[in-house]
């Protein structure tokens, strides 16, 4: 890719003046990663229980 | 002064895969703007354009264990955002995506340094040279890979590419 090229379209995305993100934008990304995370947790957790705990078939 | 902001982008990215969601927070303010405005040049639309940035940010988080950091954190957000930009825009038709939006207009307008409406210059331009360009500039595709994607030849495409390059620059000189 040619400098002068990427300059350019550098200069085409500057003057688009778009202003910054708002923060209520950046908060419901957070929280959505938040619970992401959570969720990712729990299902580490989950996948870490030993399969043979859930086994009822002696309950019976 | 945030104790990340030292932190270069692959450190916060360690950290971001350890749980530390504030360092996501850090990468995300680094870029959010810049990821603003690339969802912005294809899509033309204001508040699509804030959609697009949530969910490319919530990608971005999903798939970070993808990122080998062969290349340059940036190279990967701009081309995951041309892409999910892409994909988003052929789900719309084109007149869904053109209802004027003034918000970033008038943001455009006031910048008197701008000399041109870039917002007004970008219209002309089809969203297919839009995404092409994009694809080129942000994505960082090969004349090969772009010429694949749209189905046309690579020397058309170089060709294609190199009149918009022409255009857009006689228009920000006039």
């Amino acid at each position: 890719m040619n400098d002068d090229e990427e300059e350019l379209f550098e200069h085409v995305l500057d003057s688009l003046n778009i202003p910054e993100p708002d923060p209520a934008t950046k908060s419901k990304i957070m929280k959505a990663v938040y619970f992401l995370t959570v969720a990712k947790e729990v299902g580490a957790f989950q996948a870490s229980i030993p399969i043979t705990l859930f086994d009822d078939s002696d309950c019976e | 002064m945030s104790s990340y902001e030292p932190l270069t982008d692959n450190e916060l990215i360690d950290a971001i895969q350890q749980g530390d969601i504030s360092a996501f927070e850090e990468l995300y303010d680094r870029y959010a703007n810049k990821v603003l405005k690339r969802c912005y040049f294809i899509c033309l639309h204001a508040e699509t354009a804030r959609d697009l940035l949530q969910e490319v940010w919530i990608k971005v988080f999903l798939h970070l264990h993808t990122f080998r950091k062969q290349s340059a954190f940036s190279s990967w957000l701009y081309r995951l955002t041309t892409n999910h930009c892409i994909n988003y825009t052929k789900t719309k038709t084109h007149l869904e995506l053109s209802t004027e939006d003034t918000v970033f207009q008038e943001a455009s307008k006031e910048d008197s340094t701008a000399g041109v409406d870039v917002h007004l210059l970008l219209q002309k331009l089809s969203l297919e040279d839009r995404a092409i360009l994009a694809m080129k500039f942000m994505g960082e595709y090969t004349y090969e890979e772009i010429a694949v994607i749209c189905k046309i030849g690579v020397s058309a495409t170089k060709m294609r590419i190199s009149r918009l390059i022409v255009k857009l620059r006689e228009e920000i000189r006039s």
